[in-house]
């Protein structure tokens, strides 16, 4: 079986979430047999490192682009600006030109972003789609004014796809309720989480609190940043001798900053900055708790990083990958009230942090690469025993 | 043939405490599926066996006040029963609680005395008869039941003491020169009605119906077939869809059909048959879950503190002396608390977590403890004690 995916990161350069998922997924189906051309933009200047060095389980084929930042990551303020939008359209237009894979048996595109370039060339292929979403723009947004030609891109997409794989089944509900995506062809598919990486509960120690509360995510509103702070501020009136660690960038950074000092919580509020991949195991290690009240999370990869590393973890209960968890808090990701009573508990009772923590390294071993790779080589079998003819390009 | 014993209600602890608004939510809710129409239907199956078909309850003293709060004609049916000669109730802790696990059984004591007092004061009755909560059981409560005086007490037909043995005969504890009885609950058949009857054509034996039960019944050999359950067996568990309430009405007269079986009491089964072998019970067991122990209530870290502590405020509570405050202790040893903390996996959960209000064991934790932190709160500004936090 050969696969044309269409992907815009790839570690080691733009990694984030769909980076890596883009590398774990590819590495299990080259190691099912599946043969990969995958497509994404060059974004290193001629002469410097290539993508396409570092890997030799697929065919990294890096297409002509602006270099742009990614959409899913960095400080960069949250508003496609007409460049941004220009890059977009242009990789999308240089894909279609620069597309050979011929002998693929189908084309696998990630999130909107390669949509347009996907759409297009099962059109003129005839070559089955199957479209993985990451997240939507819904999400991304956290419903704050979310650009309406981007979720255009995602209607179109999820309703025209052979397949659509959503990374938990709270998205795969999403599509179907803001794009009235055919739910017959949706399969929820779990990331993965690198085990060996971050597990280090075996090393921890319950009884050692620093009485430190974690807050490690991209700093944008659909992570929940303010009612982190909410709960910060609430959990510091009971108790004076707890430490926030504000860990990683992004455009809500400074709302964060100037509510620490407006509230008088700046001295137990420590902003850490952005926290390079080889850092992370460290900081979950040395933390009691981990936070992320996402407003609209897809899955929440980093929430199985810090469980992984015996950390007992809240979750909001729109998060994705809370739906398979069992030994995980869950609020509502506003409820600053019942967060900060939680995190009181937890930073009190040892039994309370190591049953959870223990327990819920346990229970995240289910979230397998592998077992995403296989899902995802089952969805593809299904496509291709289907058979759907090509639709043209119908608008 | 014995059945029922009400299981203690839930008080669900809040900030305050008690959510009286759910509580009386729930106790509503229940009482109409289950304890109103069931009560009914044993009043109508009494008088219509002229006295051949008996009924043994066990109330614990958290239900009776619920239900004199919440809905006292539920009361009033109990003693309607009572009134016919042919229902007998047990004794149990007033607060269904794990006291009887304390090293120190003067608290035990207490609780069952306020139980004592409650039966009479309440329904005119004086048991006979003890049985623990959830059935719990060990030499030591056996021994602290038998200096109170009791002919007999219940608790699970486990293998684990039984061995070969059949739970239909009397036996007795294997101290030397007790004259206390015990009566073994028989769980293939009481779980077959309880747990099993709505399950579907997943059971082999589904659907159950009265005849071919009575049948069942009326070829298990020994003194009695002790059947025991929740009451809530009887529309909540099961819902009246199942076909339990059919199943009731008609088991009686094809139980009867079979000239060698008769409903008795618990006392009549007591007075009638002496024990034809001792059991010796070092570790607790119950009723509950597979294990058939205490697990339910005390297998993690999170059920042991919450218990360790409230045993511990024992001293606090008495020289606190204060009623209102004893009371809100006692009320916290209910061993709900302790259940909905349980981490096990989750098939032996899906009973208790029908009942209970919380998403998760964690949260159950984090709740009970708020409760137990600010009653010992409260207990040292009562005594001048210093903060332990």
């Amino acid at each position: 079986m050969k696969v044309a995916m269409i992907g815009w990161e790839f570690p080691p350069f733009l990694a984030g979430g769909l980076g890596v998922h883009c590398l774990e997924l590819t590495l299990q189906l080259a190691k099912l047999g599946v043969e990969i051309d995958f497509y994404m933009p060059r974004v290193a200047a001629e002469g410097d490192l290539r993508v396409a060095d570092a890997h030799r389980h697929l065919n990294i084929i890096e297409v002509e682009a602006e270099p742009i930042a990614s959409p899913y990551g960095g400080t960069r303020k949250r508003g496609y600006d007409a460049a941004f939008n220009d890059a977009v359209a242009q990789y999308n237009a240089r894909l279609a030109r620069e597309f050979r894979s011929h002998d693929a048996d189908l084309i696998h595109a990630h999130d909107w972003i390669t949509a347009p370039a996907a759409l297009h060339l099962r059109g003129v292929t005839g070559k089955p789609l199957v479209w993985t979403c990451h997240s939507t723009e819904w999400d991304r947004s956290a419903g704050f004014y979310p650009q309406s030609w981007i979720m255009d891109v995602e209607r179109r997409v999820s309703r025209e796809a052979d397949a659509v794989i959503s990374v938990s089944r709270y998205t795969g509900h999403e599509l179907a309720r803001l794009y009235g995506a055919d739910r017959s062809r949706l399969v929820p598919v779990h990331n993965g989480v690198d085990f060996a990486k971050f597990s280090t509960a075996a090393e921890r120690d319950y009884g050692a609190v620093r009485r430190r509360v974690l807050f490690l995510s991209r700093v944008s509103r659909q992570k929940g940043p303010m009612h982190f702070m909410e709960m910060a501020r609430r959990v510091l009136r009971s108790r004076r001798d707890v430490e926030f660690v504000v860990a990683g960038k992004g455009e809500m950074l400074g709302e964060m900053v100037r509510f620490a000092a407006h509230e008088g919580i700046a001295r137990n509020v420590t902003f850490a900055g952005y926290v390079p991949e080889d850092r992370l195991p460290e900081v979950y290690r040395q933390s009691d708790v981990y936070v992320l009240p996402s407003v609209s999370e897809p899955f929440g990869i980093s929430v199985l990083e810090a469980m992984t590393s015996g950390l007992p973890t809240i979750v909001s209960k729109t998060t994705g990958v809370g739906e398979n968890l069992a030994h995980v808090l869950k609020t509502d990701y506003w409820d600053a009230d019942e967060m900060a009573d939680l995190v009181l508990s937890l930073l009190d009772h040892r039994v309370l942090r190591e049953t959870l923590g223990r327990n819920g390294a346990l229970e995240v071993r289910k979230f397998t690469w592998a077992a995403c790779g296989r899902k995802t080589k089952d969805v593809y079998e299904g496509v291709l025993g289907r058979g759907r003819p090509a639709r043209g390009y119908a608008s | 043939m014995r059945l029922a014993r009400l299981r203690v209600f839930d008080s669900i602890p809040v900030e305050r405490y008690w959510d009286h608004a759910k509580n009386k939510a729930i106790f509503d809710r229940v009482a109409d599926k289950c304890y109103l129409p069931t009560n009914r239907l044993l009043l109508d199956l009494i008088r219509e066996h002229g006295g051949r078909f008996k009924v043994a309850f066990s109330l614990s003293g958290t239900f009776v006040e619920q239900a004199n709060r919440f809905r006292p004609e539920v009361m009033d049916s109990f003693r309607e029963l009572a009134r016919t000669g042919c229902v007998e109730f047990l004794e149990e802790t007033y607060y269904h609680s794990l006291a009887g696990l304390w090293e120190d059984q003067s608290e035990y004591r207490e609780q069952i005395r306020e139980h004592r007092e409650l039966m009479k004061r309440e329904l005119s009755a004086e048991p006979r008869i003890f049985r623990n909560t959830e059935l719990i059981y060990d030499n030591r409560i056996a021994g602290t039941i038998e200096s109170l005086g009791y002919d007999a007490m219940m608790t699970e037909g486990t293998e684990k003491i039984l061995g070969w043995r059949s739970p239909n005969y009397v036996y007795r504890p294997a101290r030397a020169g007790s004259k206390l009885k015990v009566l073994l609950k028989n769980y293939r058949l009481s779980d077959d009605v309880a747990f099993r009857f709505s399950t579907g054509p997943s059971w082999p034996e589904w659907p159950l119906t009265a005849d071919k039960y009575a049948s069942w019944l009326s070829q298990a050999e020994g003194a009695s077939v002790n059947l025991f359950m929740d009451y809530e067996t009887f529309g909540e568990h099961n819902w009246p869809e199942s076909g339990i309430f059919d199943f009731l009405r008609h088991l009686p007269r094809f139980a009867l059909a079979h000239p060698h079986v008769s409903f008795v009491t618990p006392s009549e089964v007591v007075q009638h048959n002496e024990p034809v072998g001792e059991i010796e019970v070092p570790f607790a067991i119950s009723w509950a879950d597979t294990e058939r122990d205490v697990s339910a209530w005390l297998h993690n870290e999170m059920q042991h503190l919450c218990f360790n502590e409230l045993r511990e405020m024992a001293p606090l509570v008495r020289e606190a002396n204060d009623p209102a405050l004893t009371h809100a202790w006692r009320l916290l040893q209910t061993s709900d608390h302790l259940y909905y903390c349980t981490t096990k996996h989750m098939g032996d959960q899906d009973i208790h977590t029908y009942f209970s209000p919380y998403d998760s064991p964690y949260q159950a934790f984090v709740n009970y403890q708020n409760a137990i932190r600010d009653l010992r709160a409260k207990l040292l500004a009562r005594t001048g004690g210093k903060a332990l936090h």
